[in-house]
């Protein structure tokens, strides 16, 4: 016995004993077995709270299930066919999709907190009921040009080039719904799609670029091995669908974000096999009319670590030419000679897997300044020439906060977009790309660029 | 008092024993071990809280389809590893945004610090920055005293690997607590 093993176990056991006996909360089953997909909480509860906040959860998670049973009673009949595919929206004088889909950050800022008096009254506890309301946002301005309220909590959204969806849970299952911008682009139209109900946890969602197709990833138990990823992809306009399963030897797997090529047919999506080095951890292209559900005869394109850096997932161009990536974690990597920062924007060449910084992170301790930009565009055109990205700045003039700034990468040129700036913290989706967005406190008001 | 989870069977025994009262059954015996489990691999008590309900709740969601509901808590127990697994790559990437942001301090470490101590926080930090496997390996290994068989069959790899993984954490972990000094 070594020194250091005594110190992991009297460690690990001093953790444990901070739980008390007994203290658990109490188990909350659904029918189906399935917790809602609340968002994950931002910030450490005190451990007062747990007993109090698991109290109240029970009464919230009862009181939401009979309010939101008696609101969307009786069901909505499934239509035998869905709505057609929309007609693409415009794009902006930059070549940007005009509009995108927000769903609002403000479930924090509700009002409503474990044991808040507002907890458990209401048709919908404050805290979530935000996450129904939706913003169509125009990406030109910045401003909203028309909501669209979910008969549900909205769990995943997506877009394609002329509607937007979104996977709304009720009753223990998630429900399909297209938005579609009316005619004026000043309010909305929401239709349930004839896709069937999934009672299993959804993790991404992507619309194909026509609408026609929506494909969404989920959690699912599998044998002994715990919780495995499984694909489907479902016709938006039938109940037409095909799944693909996680086999058995690839269970520790995970999968990223996806999205879909032009030919609306492939699907990439990224794969965390047990570590970022595994031979499966890569950008993996998913024929979805091949035959088979083998969600891993899909074809590795690049693997997660290369000679530039390490990545947490990729996303690809449309037309399937141009890999973008955000370099991260303690690997770093060199392009051309130099070493890339964290946070640097890589693009690669999907055939050649050649790297390229398409942007380098201002990085100088001395002022105090630094940034970091997501793991995921927000866009990529569709040669991979034009990246929309959200990056995190920090400098010393702002008193050591953060302030987000999307920007656009062309040609090597970063053009910022401030306006966009203030749906830093929320999930959005452009079409062609899902978008996850999460960060613990969005700037207050839009800030001007950094200067470079 | 010893945790030995693997010894405990409770009433999932029972192949036909309604789902919801031996799920909910197995749940009041073990979930406080679990969430210690979880509580040591994540440092999270909300978290580890989190990790065992989703465990549970999928438990439920396929007990009839478990090819032996005698080995309800070990598969249980596997999702729970999968779920901090899941959940410490969301806290680096969380992480990775709060370095940017500098908005998250390290409360929950202060925290752990002062109910466990400084020596047991250093550890346990140095733990979480393992690798999964390696991390998960120790945690299985010192804190549940499971055999390298039964940490095999826990982490889905060769008792070779049990042992050659074990080996690589404890060198790794030394040198992290070295680093930090």
């Amino acid at each position: 016995m070594t020194t250091l093993e005594d110190r992991v176990r009297a460690a690990a056991r001093a953790a444990a004993d901070t739980v008390a006996d007994d203290s658990a909360p109490p188990l909350l089953l659904r029918p189906g077995g399935r917790r809602l997909g609340w968002p994950a909480r931002a910030h450490a509860r005190h451990p007062w709270i747990v007993p109090c906040a698991a109290a109240a959860a029970v009464l919230v998670l009862v009181a939401a299930s009979i309010v939101v049973a008696r609101a969307v009673a009786p069901r909505q009949t499934i239509p035998a066919t869905g709505p057609g595919l929309a007609t693409p929206l415009p794009l902006t004088a930059d070549g940007l999709p005009a509009y995108f889909l927000v769903i609002p950050s403000g479930y924090q800022q509700a009002g409503a907190e474990p044991g808040n008096q507002n907890e458990g009254v209401g048709p919908i506890p404050g805290r979530f009921s935000s996450h129904e309301t939706l913003r169509v946002v125009a990406t030109a301005t910045g401003k909203t040009a028309a909501t669209a309220t979910l008969p549900g909590y909205v769990t995943e959204i997506a877009a394609s080039r002329g509607a937007f969806f979104a996977a709304v849970v009720r009753g223990g299952a998630a429900t399909f719904f297209e938005i579609r911008l009316n005619d004026g682009r000043t309010a909305t139209t929401v239709t349930e799609l004839p896709i069937p109900p999934d009672t299993a946890p959804l993790e991404f969602m992507a619309a194909s670029p026509d609408g026609g197709k929506l494909a969404y990833s989920t959690l699912v138990m599998h044998g002994a091995e715990g919780d495995v990823q499984n694909l489907v992809v479902a016709s938006t306009t039938d109940d037409n669908a095909r799944e693909w399963v996680t086999p058995a030897r690839d269970s520790q797997g995970s999968m990223g974000p996806m999205n879909w090529l032009a030919d609306g047919r492939t699907l990439a999506f990224s794969w965390t096999g047990p570590s970022e080095t595994s031979p499966s951890s890569s950008l993996r292209l998913l024929d979805t009319t091949a035959s088979g559900d083998d969600l891993m005869a899909s074809r590795a394109v690049l693997p997660l670590v290369t000679t530039a850096g390490a990545v947490d997932g990729y996303s690809i161009s449309p037309n399937g030419k141009v890999v973008v990536g955000t370099a991260g974690g303690p690997r770093t990597g060199v392009v051309d000679g130099v070493r890339v920062p964290a946070g640097s924007v890589l693009a690669f060449s999907a055939a050649t897997r050649t790297p390229s910084i398409l942007y380098r992170p201002l990085v100088d301790p001395a002022k105090g300044q630094m940034a970091y930009c997501n793991d995921v565009p927000l866009w990529i055109s569709n040669s991979g020439r034009e990246v929309l990205i959200d990056c995190y700045h920090q400098r010393a003039a702002d008193g050591a906060k953060a302030v987000v700034s999307v920007v656009l990468l062309g040609g090597g040129h970063p053009t910022y977009l401030p306006w966009l700036a203030a749906t830093g913290g929320e999930t959005t989706a452009f079409p062609g790309i899902v978008a996850i967005m999460a960060m613990p406190s969005p700037p207050t008001e839009p800030t001007p660029a950094p200067s470079h | 008092m010893e945790p030995k989870l693997m010894d405990a069977r409770g009433p999932a025994r029972s192949q036909r024993t309604d789902a919801r009262a031996a799920v909910t059954a197995l749940y009041q015996a073990h979930a406080v071990g679990l969430i210690r489990l979880a509580v040591v691999m994540l440092g999270d008590r909300p978290a580890a809280e989190d990790v065992v309900q989703d465990a549970f709740a999928g438990l439920y969601r396929r007990w009839n389809h478990l090819s032996g509901q005698d080995r309800a808590l070990g598969y249980v127990r596997a999702s729970v590893l999968n779920g901090c697994r899941s959940r410490v790559r969301a806290r680096v990437r969380d992480e990775r945004l709060a370095e940017a942001t500098a908005t998250l301090s390290p409360v929950a470490s202060a925290e752990q610090a002062a109910l466990i101590g400084e020596e047991h926080a250093a550890v346990l930090a140095a733990l979480r920055r393992l690798p999964d496997r390696q991390r998960e390996a120790l945690v299985l290994r010192y804190y549940l005293d499971l055999s390298e068989a039964e940490i095999a069959a826990s982490m889905g790899i060769g008792k070779g690997t049990v042992k050659s993984t074990t080996s690589r954490a404890l060198t790794a972990l030394g040198r992290l607590l070295e680093e930090s000094r």
